[in-house]
């Protein structure tokens, strides 16, 4: 006897050779069983004929808006990390960081020492530099001020390109 | 155009950068993944989060697919997945996804009536009514085998199930369907003498 699951097995073609013989076979003697197999195929049809839901319109265009924001901070992460030349920056930070501590060097200099007597300072010859006469050139601190400028502005630039990345994809 | 364009030739291309390619995709499959997604989680409104999530993963991960399946098995598996995912934020008990313990009542199958009813005219309404009233993995099976014709093989690929238990739940589900085509549609099918 043939059950209903089988038909639908057979049907579907998802019986394995030899049983799909044996089905088709025994369909062959027992022609009473056509009928709930046509019966089978058309409800496979029914199913095949089910329409297709379809997205509220526009859908496409949400899609494609939400990858191209996904996109921008990935974008926004690329610019953000200038391949190579973090050095510059590092660099400046750290000659603005030098200068900012000259200061604090100068003040031992400025403050009056511990006077030692001569008698237990041995007589080293120590090679001397004006180093307060470096920090107070003019010059100096003309870079200063425009290391500070430089940098100011430099960072400025970066936070204005991300800010505009992020935006444009709004 | 774009239809006379693979699913391989447009992954190339997006893959390259082109936008194009990725709104093109969108537009071939967003019937069949929306389809999938209504299925499962049963709302429009969350199938179109789920839908639009599943293709936003798909074009994350798109570097990563090989091509050993169709894309269309890929996405669905994605979308699947992603239905699932929603659903289990929903509902914590996962089994309640998969109605494997509800017992299955069958018409008398030696009737003829009982697929006489199928061949009617308002038969692709009551059929689309019953699958709401299947359960997410139900319907997204019957939905795959039957309306995507996909085959068991593709169909385990999407579901991470074996070929035994996808057999049985496609047979399972397909017993479900006609109990609910039988007791909730009935009356609004005219059975053909």
């Amino acid at each position: 006897m043939l059950t209903d699951d089988l038909l639908w097995d057979y049907a579907d073609g998802l019986l394995e050779g030899d049983e799909q013989i044996r089905v088709a076979s025994y369909l062959g003697q027992h022609p009473e069983y056509q009928a709930r197999l046509d019966a089978i195929l058309s409800e496979k049809r029914a199913f095949s004929a089910l329409r297709m839901e379809k997205p509220n319109a526009g859908f496409a265009q949400q899609v494609m808006a939400a990858w191209a924001t996904e996109q921008v901070p990935a974008k926004a992460l690329d610019l953000a990390k200038p391949k190579g030349r973090d050095w510059i920056l590092w660099g400046i930070a750290a000659a603005f960081g030098l200068m900012m501590l000259a200061p604090l060097w100068m003040a031992p200099a400025a403050a009056p020492a511990f006077q030692i007597p001569d008698a237990y300072i041995p007589q080293i010859q120590v090679p001397t530099f004006d180093w307060a006469g470096f920090f107070s050139s003019a010059w100096l601190r003309n870079l200063v001020l425009l290391t500070t400028a430089f940098m100011a502005l430099k960072l400025l630039d970066k936070y204005l390109q991300v800010r505009n990345m992020r935006l444009s994809g709004h | 155009m774009s239809a006379a364009i693979s699913d391989e030739t447009l992954i190339q291309q997006a893959l390259g950068g082109r936008q194009a390619a990725f709104a093109t995709l969108v537009n071939r499959y967003e019937r069949y993944a929306f389809t999938l997604a209504l299925r499962m989680v049963k709302n429009r409104e969350d199938a179109h989060e789920v839908a639009q999530d599943a293709f936003l993963r798909a074009f994350r991960y798109l570097p990563d697919f090989r091509g050993e399946a169709k894309f269309s098995t890929w996405l669905y598996k994605i979308v699947y997945s992603t239905s699932l995912n929603f659903l289990r934020k929903q509902t914590p008990d996962i089994q309640s996804l998969d109605d494997e313990n509800r017992p299955i009542r069958l018409a008398d199958e030696g009737s003829p009536d009982a697929s006489h009813a199928m061949e009617q005219t308002d038969r692709n309404t009551a059929l689309q009514s019953a699958i709401g009233h299947l359960s997410s993995n139900d319907a997204a099976i019957i939905t795959l085998f039957y309306l995507y014709e996909h085959t068991l093989d593709e169909i385990c690929q999407i579901t991470n199930l074996t070929m035994t238990n996808a057999k049985t739940k496609l047979c399972r589900a397909r017993q479900r369907l006609k109990a609910i085509v039988e007791s909730k549609f009935a009356m609004e099918l005219t059975i053909g003498r």
